[in-house]
């Protein structure tokens, strides 16, 4: 199956799954919720440090998609869409969050200790895998740490592994701006990370 | 390939949108220079790290959150919108009832008309009727502001013209009888009546012959007849110096009363005269006056209006 063929399968697909919800929406979005729900609150988790923030996010996005579903012209994918929304509510949200000083705090000293860690496999040693799980930290700290919107290039680029194109489009911006910031924030990162992960 | 465009591209060597070409050049680079190479294995060992960093699953709750916000939120904000465009709408027709006639009374009294436009229609008031004459919008407006100004003039009677109207009015007319002292007052009419009395007089005198006529009018008459002269014309300038030296204009002129008519004998001897006051000059005239004479016919009340057009008879 062609690219082109893909792509016509899916917004035909997309339409049905819009009128559908046009007819019963709540059956529609209890599905759209449960394919989505961990990506959405992935992204979220990683804009914003605190866990609450990221679940308010999270919930956010959850009641615009289903305020506007009905409104959407299948013109990219439903994930590609269900992205962009997140994308615009954190980024909304951060703005907001930005004029409370308090959240500067939090963000530092974030006592979270739901942090994802990799399993522990039983042919590691005990010592190597708590530092394996200090590296992960360090990193997940120091992109905590960056600004909001090297954060969230940081996020988008590295973390999500999205080309300069997508981000470009993600965030209505130009791709040689996005190229600036991104370089910005990789120089920030490095600059917090050296002598850590050496 | 320079180290600073090496290290510029190094984090995208790790991303899989690199072509084949740059990805190869920049490993032979590293493989030349120390600090590049340095720098490649940190972007690695931060990619290997990152790439251990896994996702994040939506909590077991979150679901459940979502849906019960939706349903709470919808039917509530439709709710709250329904309420407020009712509440609106009561709100709105509520001030219409109550300030639209407000707002049309006040911008037709305030609607401004020039001060030509009134005379105009003043002018014109006398002959046409207001509704006649005025055309359109506007003259209905002058039209019933006219009519307004006039119904309000006929209630308070406080106008600027209408007060000089008022001003201008003589007032009800008194009239007394003055005399100075040692003369007894006299009604009015009193000359005539002495004319009378004198004549009735005479009368009985010539039907008395032996009576003796020792009256000064009788002798004065008498001597007029024998001599056949006719008394002395006094001039006007004559009479103008009397008029100016009798004893009860200053006391007019004290109280503030203007003294319209004057009426003089033949003599050119003070005989009635009229003076406009008010009601308390009036009161203040009288006392001076009952200082200086006797005052008969005076009205058992006091006046009560603004203005009094005083008569006082002087008698002799």
């Amino acid at each position: 199956m062609s690219k082109r063929e893909r792509n016509d399968l899916d917004k035909s697909d997309c339409r049905k799954t819009v009128e559908r919800f046009k007819r019963e929406p709540y059956a529609v979005f209890n599905q759209l919720i449960r394919d989505y729900q961990d990506m959405v609150y992935n992204l979220c988790r990683r804009f914003f440090t605190a866990t609450h923030d990221a679940e308010d996010s999270a919930q956010e996005t959850m009641v615009r998609i289903y305020r506007s579903f009905h409104r959407f012209q299948c013109r990219s994918t439903i994930k590609t869409w269900i992205y962009r929304v997140t994308v615009n509510t954190c980024k909304s949200r951060l703005d907001s969050l930005k004029r409370k000083w308090f959240y500067v705090f939090s963000a530092l000293s974030d006592p979270d200790s739901d942090k994802p860690y990799e399993i522990p496999d039983s042919t590691y040693a005990p010592d190597k895998e708590a530092e394996r799980r200090e590296e992960v930290r360090l990193v997940e700290k120091a992109i905590a740490e960056l600004p909001d919107e090297q954060r969230m290039m940081i996020v988008l680029r590295d973390l999500e592994g999205k080309s300069y194109d997508e981000i470009a489009d993600l965030l209505g911006i130009k791709m040689g701006t996005v190229k600036s910031k991104i370089s910005r924030a990789r120089h920030c990162l490095s600059f917090k990370l050296k002598g850590v992960l050496t | 390939l320079n180290c600073e465009e090496v290290r510029e591209l190094i984090p995208d060597y790790f991303h899989d949108d690199m072509d084949e070409a740059t990805r190869s050049r920049i490993n032979r680079h590293a493989k030349t220079c120390g600090p590049c190479y340095e720098t490649m294995e940190f972007w690695r060992f931060y990619y290997r790290v990152s790439g251990r960093i896994l996702p994040y699953d939506a909590p077991e709750h979150f679901h459940s959150r979502v849906m019960t916000r939706i349903k709470k939120t919808r039917p509530q904000s439709r709710r709250l919108l329904l309420g407020i465009g009712l509440a609106g709408t009561v709100v709105t027709a509520l001030l219409l009832a109550v300030f639209l006639p407000w707002y049309m009374t006040t911008t037709n009294k305030n609607q401004p008309v020039q001060p030509n436009e009134i005379a105009l229609k003043d002018s014109s008031s006398s002959r046409l009727e207001p509704q006649e004459s005025a055309s359109g919008s506007l003259g209905k407006r002058i039209a019933d502001n006219i009519r307004e100004q006039r119904r309000k003039n006929r209630m308070k009677g406080n106008q600027p013209g209408e007060k000089r109207e008022q001003a201008d009015k003589p007032g009800p007319k008194i009239s007394i009888v003055f005399s100075l002292p040692g003369r007894p007052p006299q009604t009015s009419g009193g000359r005539a009546k002495q004319l009378k009395s004198s004549v009735s007089d005479k009368k009985t005198e010539s039907q008395r012959p032996s009576a003796p006529k020792t009256t000064k009018r009788k002798r004065l008459s008498s001597r007029r007849y024998r001599d056949d002269q006719r008394p002395p014309q006094k001039n006007k300038a004559d009479n103008k110096k009397n008029r100016q030296r009798h004893p009860v204009f200053p006391i007019v002129k004290q109280t503030g009363g203007t003294v319209t008519k004057q009426k003089y004998d033949d003599q050119g001897r003070l005989k009635e005269f009229t003076v406009l006051l008010t009601s308390k000059q009036y009161n203040q005239l009288i006392i001076a006056l009952k200082k200086k004479g006797t005052i008969a016919g005076m009205p058992e009340k006091e006046p009560t209006e603004k203005r009094i057009q005083l008569v006082i008879k002087v008698s002799r």
